[in-house]
């Protein structure tokens, strides 16, 4: 057989392998209900949509971003996938549901938004534990109607393995993490679900009522919020504030008391979501309506217009209940998105969420993602036909194009943050995953076969899977508000790029020295020594680039650190790590220097050299320990440990494979020299 | 087999120093050297999700020899990193600067090796004469006094003896944590300072401790004592900066007679007071402390939040450095942004979190002396350009490669 044809199957198997498993495992199969027209609210008009995506938000962790990259992540983290699609009664088509669509149902109509099969559950195990009974398939979508029966177990669990998440997180079985993740986006979803209830659910005025302002109001039900504005700004309620803080006994009136005390309980909202725009330019006082409510009564800043939003907020959610009116509620709630939106440019808070929103929107990695997975499978069709250059030079083409649509998303996201390419965790991978495609096609200059090309298609598909599976996998925003120390684009660009690129490069020399260790399995040498020398040079050559930016990267970041805690060198995890690379390299080289290694055992370490860069990049975020906080990721050790598995393997097949080479050479050359003198060599 | 590459056939026998300055110049050296720093970083670093980053440090990589607590590999001791360097250190000079070959193709090879030289002199430069403490300063106050972060001192006082003599100036005296934190178990150290009539006996040194009643269920019969109290061992903490030491010292007068005695930790805040040969002295176990020659001045301290959030977009402070002839200057500190001022280094490292935001009390900075503050910068310079003229030259050969073989391979017309 044709060695090439071999390496194509490989390949082709490799992807098609692949491919089945994330086809299988990303997106657990949607429920066959078929909801009727009555089941559903009315659609979101497209423009109301469109304000609504737009709308600013001063997210829990410091990012102002747009609603849509809220909403986006919130359905990601519940549902495992980014959009709502169900079957409709009498249509044809599954109709489907943005983020945003799926966050203002949960908003304004939660009696339809609760029978969305909203929840993802990863194995039915969890429901069973807490006292429910699952469907048939292990992995599979519920609703939040399904799932509140066991509300009371669902919050003791939260509570519970919350505790034991944080106390002992390496006794967490599978099923508890799991419970841990569920019971978690059901309070994350109630939350949304009931956000307007203070502004829905009405209290009622006595019938005697001794105010001015209020009187109109006597024996009548008015949402919670507005009624709370509307008491809050009466001259009853300022007259006993007066006299408290004059420090006056003050006795409020039945009729006061009475409410008061509605408000307590009907005013408790389990999440804030800030919307309303700093007071002023610089300022950073984003608010929600629990901060408008605390800021109206404290007269704090956001005081003056606070009564008239409390009450806009209730009018919302009040013409919302009835869907006849449902015309003039979605213009209601344009306008109310708009507003936020000019009250956010007015005072200069806006910044770049229209381009947030685009970024997510686009989803450029995510077809970068799929253009190299389709390019893999035609790369794969090229060993079968050696001679088609052309089709090659094609093919080399697009991956160029793929890359620099990868460059593109990368940019953008550059382009949104201000800060360098890299800022966590999250980043490294793209960025990775470019420069070790860009390097490997550089390759082809050296070898004239397909196998950079291969090698840089095989690394951008894979690589871009893996950042989608991070993103889900933790399924936060992946644009972070950076740590005071990161805030400097001077090492961000400096540092942290070289040093992502020494993993790069190492990391793909690595690669190269795979295939080589594969191509000695298969025997292709006889046929393709050149490929050989290829490989070799090219292993070399990329690892001596390793080298050269580890080395740099990391006394970058010392240089970095001696300028941000004092300290040039402070064996912390995150720098040993790259220490360690660096090392490996120059062992490496050396070794070769030192005649210890020739060629397969050049590539037989190279290739080890993967397990100290995984360990770099990855491994030593586990540890929790160090001045790097900012990169500490969890619940990675199976991912890493099948990675140095695979790697490991690779390498020992190598070892096993020199040695009995090592054999087979010292028994021809013994019985070379058994034969009579004189007898002639065939070769 | 196995022979560097650049050991050619002598033509005549050398003399022992060639023979020497090959031996420490050998490849073989080198790739045992990296070999046995990869195991070396990887142990001290593994290890430190269980000891913490502080235990680490001193055992795998300050060390010449790992202690025995830190063996990971059973028995088998690793060579501590300073060790590591220093044969790297000898193995660079001698290979890859003194006998390796010279010509233009190696050039850049021998810059960088220089750099690595640069690297491990400023590694050691740091190790043996670094200080480094933190300095609060509340907003509107000066300092001078730099706390360090993990090294105690027993601190003895003059005060003003029974019967109210002062005392003289130098009345405050220091004993460095070197003499007592080996005096564990049954060890004891005993010291003094020439023209105080006593000597103070340490021992019983626990890492983190507590004073508590004898009585209480913490307390060993390892546990030292001191009449009613007992000091009580805590688990020390990976984190080193939480431990709290604790230490017992008894007081003997000149002439060899018990004085008193008494647990020190510096948990404490009472010191413990005696009297001998008609003064008075205190005795405190606290955190290193040192002046440094100016006093930094709090103008202002302004931290900068995330909308809605407790997290710190940036924080700065402005400051006044006043010199001991009295000359001041105005500085801005902020992350990423110290000041180099008379050999010192001042960094923004933290603030109060206690109040609430924009009406923070004070901040923390970290001073630090280091001669070799900016070595690594330098090397780092010499070293890029080496590694780029390596390049360089090997891109030309390359090129001049292909390019011959590109005209072998096409036919002249």
């Amino acid at each position: 057989m044709n060695p090439r044809n071999i390496v194509a199957v490989v390949f082709a198997a490799l992807a098609g392998v692949s491919l089945l498993y994330l086809g299988m495992s990303s997106r657990p199969p949607e429920p066959e209900k078929v909801f009727t027209a009555a089941e559903l609210p009315p659609a979101w008009k497209p423009e109301v949509l469109d304000a609504f995506e737009l709308m600013p938000l001063a997210d829990n962790d410091g990012r102002v971003k747009s609603m849509h990259t809220f909403a986006y992540f919130e359905l990601l983290r519940t549902r495992a996938y980014a959009t709502l699609s169900l079957k409709v009664e009498g249509e044809k088509q599954k109709r489907s549901w943005t983020p945003a669509a799926w966050l203002l149902d949960c908003f304004f109509y939660p009696q339809f938004a609760n029978n969305y099969p909203s929840f993802v559950v990863e194995d039915g195990e969890v429901l069973a534990q807490l006292g429910l009974s699952p469907h048939e398939k292990q992995r599979d979508r519920y609703t939040f109607n399904e799932l509140r029966p066991a509300r009371e177990a669902i919050v003791a669990a939260a509570q519970r393995l919350g505790m034991k998440a944080q106390d002992k997180p390496e006794e967490m079985t599978r099923v508890e993490s799991l419970t841990l993740a569920l019971a978690r986006n059901f309070a994350s979803y109630e939350s949304l679900t009931t956000l307007f209830d203070s502004a829905r659910e009405k209290i009622a005025f006595p019938a005697e009522v001794d105010d001015e302002t209020l009187k109109q109001f006597a024996g009548k039900e008015v949402p919670a919020l507005q009624a709370f504005g509307l008491v809050v700004s009466s001259p009853a309620w300022k007259n006993i504030d007066k006299q408290r803080t004059a420090g006056e006994l003050a006795t409020p009136p039945e009729w006061l008391k009475g409410l008061v005390m509605q408000f307590e309980t009907k005013l408790k909202p389990v999440r804030d979501l800030y919307w309303y725009p700093p007071t002023a330019k610089g300022m950073d006082n984003w608010l929600g309506s629990t901060g408008l409510t605390n800021d109206l009564a404290k007269g704090g800043l956001h005081a003056s217009g606070a009564v008239a939003r409390l009450t806009e907020l209730s009018e919302l959610a009040t013409l919302a209940t009835d869907l006849k009116q449902n015309d003039a509620f979605q213009d209601k709630l344009l306008a109310f998105a708009t507003a936020r939106t000019n009250e956010a440019k007015a005072v200069d808070a806006y910044g770049k969420v229209a381009q947030d929103r685009a970024y997510l929107k686009w989803r450029v990695f995510e077809y970068v993602k799929w253009f190299f997975v389709l390019l893999f499978l035609f790369t794969a069709v090229s060993w079968l036909m050696p001679r088609a250059l052309r089709y090659q030079k094609v093919l080399r083409g697009c991956a160029w194009v793929g890359f620099a649509a990868l460059l593109g998303g990368i940019l953008q996201r550059v382009f949104i943050t201000g800060w360098g390419p890299v800022t966590n965790i999250y980043e490294t991978i793209p960025y990775i995953t470019l420069m070790a495609g860009i390097f490997s096609l550089l390759m082809s200059r050296v070898m004239k076969n397909a196998l950079p090309l291969s090698v840089a298609v095989a690394i951008g598909a894979g690589g871009m899977f893996l950042a989608s599976m991070h993103e889900a996998g933790k399924s936060e925003d992946t644009i972070d508000a950076l740590q005071a120390v990161l805030r400097s684009n001077y090492w961000l660009w400096t540092h942290v790029t070289s040093i992502n690129l020494g993993y790069a490069t190492v990391l793909l020399a690595a690669i190269f020295s795979m295939v080589y260790i594969f191509a000695r399995v298969f025997d292709l040498m006889r046929k393709e020594t050149k490929l050989f020398t290829d490989l070799t040079r090219s292993a070399y050559g990329i690892l001596c680039f390793g080298l050269f930016f580890g080395l740099i990267g990391t006394i970058l970041g010392g240089i970095w650190g001696n300028e941000s805690w004092g300290r040039f060198w402070g064996w912390d995890p995150k720098e040993n790590g790259a220490l360690l690379i660096v090392l490996w390299c120059l062992m490496v080289l050396h070794m070769r220097l030192a005649g210890w290694i020739r060629e397969f055992g050049f590539h037989i370490w190279t290739a080890m050299g993967a397990i100290p860069t995984i360990f770099s990049w990855w491994h030593v975020n586990l540890l929790n320990v160090g001045l790097h906080s900012y990169g500490f990721t969890e619940g990675l050790e199976t991912y890493l440990r099948i990675a140095y598995g695979i790697v490991a393997g690779i390498v020992i097949l190598g070892i096993v494979l020199r040695f009995l080479e090592g054999v087979a050479r010292r028994q021809m050359a013994a019985a070379k020299q058994a034969l009579p003198a004189g007898s002639a060599d065939p070769a | 087999m196995n022979q560097p590459e650049n050991s050619t056939q002598p033509r005549t026998k050398p003399g022992f120093p060639a023979r020497l300055l090959a031996l420490f110049a050998s490849f073989n050296i080198a790739v045992v050297v990296f070999a046995l720093m990869i195991v070396v970083t990887f142990t001290g670093t593994w290890l430190q999700k269980k000891y913490g980053l502080y235990d680490c440090q001193v055992w795998y990589f300050e060390s010449w020899i790992t202690p025995r607590p830190a063996w990971l590999w059973g028995w088998l001791p690793l060579p501590g990193m300073a060790l590591l360097l220093a044969v790297m250190f000898v193995n660079v000079l001698s290979g890859g600067i003194i006998r390796i070959r010279k010509s233009k193709r190696t050039i850049g090879v021998v810059i960088s090796h220089m750099s690595i030289l640069g690297f491990i002199v400023a590694g050691a430069v740091s190790l043996w004469s670094k200080t480094d403490g933190y300095m609060r300063v509340f907003e509107g106050d000066g300092n001078s006094i730099v706390e360090s972060h993990f090294d105690w001192v027993i601190e003895v006082r003059e005060l003003k003896s029974a019967d109210g003599k002062q005392p003289a100036a130098d009345s405050v005296s220091y004993f460095p944590d070197k003499l007592f934190t080996d005096c564990t178990g049954d060890k004891s150290r005993t010291f003094f300072k020439s023209g105080w009539p006593f000597e103070i006996k340490a021992s019983g040194y626990l890492r983190n401790a507590a004073v508590v009643p004898s009585g209480d269920p913490s307390v060993t019969g390892d546990s030292p004592r001191q009449g009613d109290y007992a000091l009580s061992a805590i688990p020390v903490n990976p984190n080193n900066e939480r431990n709290v030491a604790g230490v017992r010292v008894e007081i003997t007068d000149s002439l060899g007679k018990p004085a008193t005695a008494g647990l020190l930790n510096a948990a404490v805040m009472r010191p413990l007071v005696f009297d001998t040969g008609g003064r008075r002295f205190s005795l405190a176990l606290t955190r290193e402390r040192w002046q440094v020659p100016f006093t930094i001045h709090l103008d202002d301290f302004r931290a900068k939040y995330y909308p809605g959030t407790q997290k710190a977009e940036s924080y700065e402070s402005d400051i006044k450095v006043i010199h001991e002839g009295g000359n001041e200057s105005k500085h801005r500190i902020s992350m990423n942004n110290p000041l180099r001022d008379s050999g010192y280094v001042a960094y923004q490292t933290d603030y109060d979190h206690d109040s609430a935001p924009g009406e923070e009390k004070y901040s923390v900075f970290t001073i630090v002396k280091n001669r070799s503050d900016q070595w690594p910068l330098y090397s780092l310079i010499v070293c890029t350009i080496g590694l780029v003229i390596h390049f360089l030259v090997k891109l030309a050969s390359f090129l001049k490669r292909s390019a011959a073989t590109a005209a072998k391979a096409s036919p002249t017309p």
